[in-house]
């Protein structure tokens, strides 16, 4: 399945709370269905992104890592 | 849509911010922050040492009278002139604290207040206090609210599901 990006947030490097903050800040400027990927490194952000994905009605369409960064594609609801 | 779709009316969070040391500003506005990221309305209500820290950073003395310039010129308000509760040794350790904080990235309260701001969190500062602490609306960093009382707070913590006293 291919999503097309219409955002793409970094936030490597950063640590809690700030990748939660920058992708709240990113995806109000998105339509819903539209898509956003974010990239981070805290490890904090394995367990933070989903809830905050799931708790805020956007939806999680992936989740990777690759060399020690975190992918989080996620659509918005 | 997904089926599993949030309430429409976002919960709301009040943290009450009673220290202006930094190692308890730090988690207030790391929370109320991630707070407002998640779509609550966030508010902090500023009271007693929780003021100080809202003054900008480039005034340096406060107060109305030679009581309270003199706690202000003991005590420097500001969020860069912050102390930790406890091995603050003269501001060795919040200088370190915060030296920690910049190698390892985390968000200095500089940044993160002005997250909140982006955000919509409600700065509220408390009206006794400054009358108390002759605290002046001009001297505080921009994006404060108007001041409010203890009555102003309570109703909205009587709405929050989330309450902190920090």
């Amino acid at each position: 399945m291919d999503n097309e990006i219409t955002v793409t947030v970094d936030a490597k490097g950063q640590k809690c709370p700030m990748p939660v903050l920058l992708a709240s800040r990113a995806i109000k400027g998105i339509q819903p269905g539209e898509v956003m990927l974010l990239e981070a490194t805290d490890g904090g952000s394995k367990s933070d992104i989903p809830s905050w994905v799931k708790d805020t009605g956007n939806e999680l369409l992936e989740a990777s890592a690759d060399g020690g960064v975190f992918r989080y594609v996620i659509r918005k609801g | 849509m997904a089926d599993d779709s949030p309430t429409d009316v976002p919960d709301s969070m009040t943290i009450v911010a009673w220290s202006g040391d930094l190692d308890r500003m730090w988690p207030t506005l790391i929370l109320a922050s991630t707070g407002a990221a998640y779509g609550m309305q966030a508010t902090i209500f500023f009271t007693f040492w929780g003021l100080y820290p809202l003054v900008r950073d480039d005034v340096r003395i406060t107060g109305d009278n030679a009581m309270t310039k003199a706690l202000a010129g003991m005590n420097r308000p500001g969020m860069s002139h912050m102390k930790l509760s406890k091995l603050n040794m003269g501001g060795a350790g919040a200088w370190m604290m915060q030296k920690v904080a910049r190698d390892k990235k985390v968000a200095h309260p500089n940044e993160l207040v002005e997250m909140c701001r982006e955000l919509g969190v409600r700065l509220w500062p408390c009206e006794m206090t400054m009358d108390l602490m002759g605290l002046k609306q001009e001297q505080l960093i921009e994006g404060v609210g108007e001041p409010v009382g203890a009555a102003t707070a309570l109703s909205e913590m009587s709405k929050s599901k989330v309450n902190l006293f920090i």
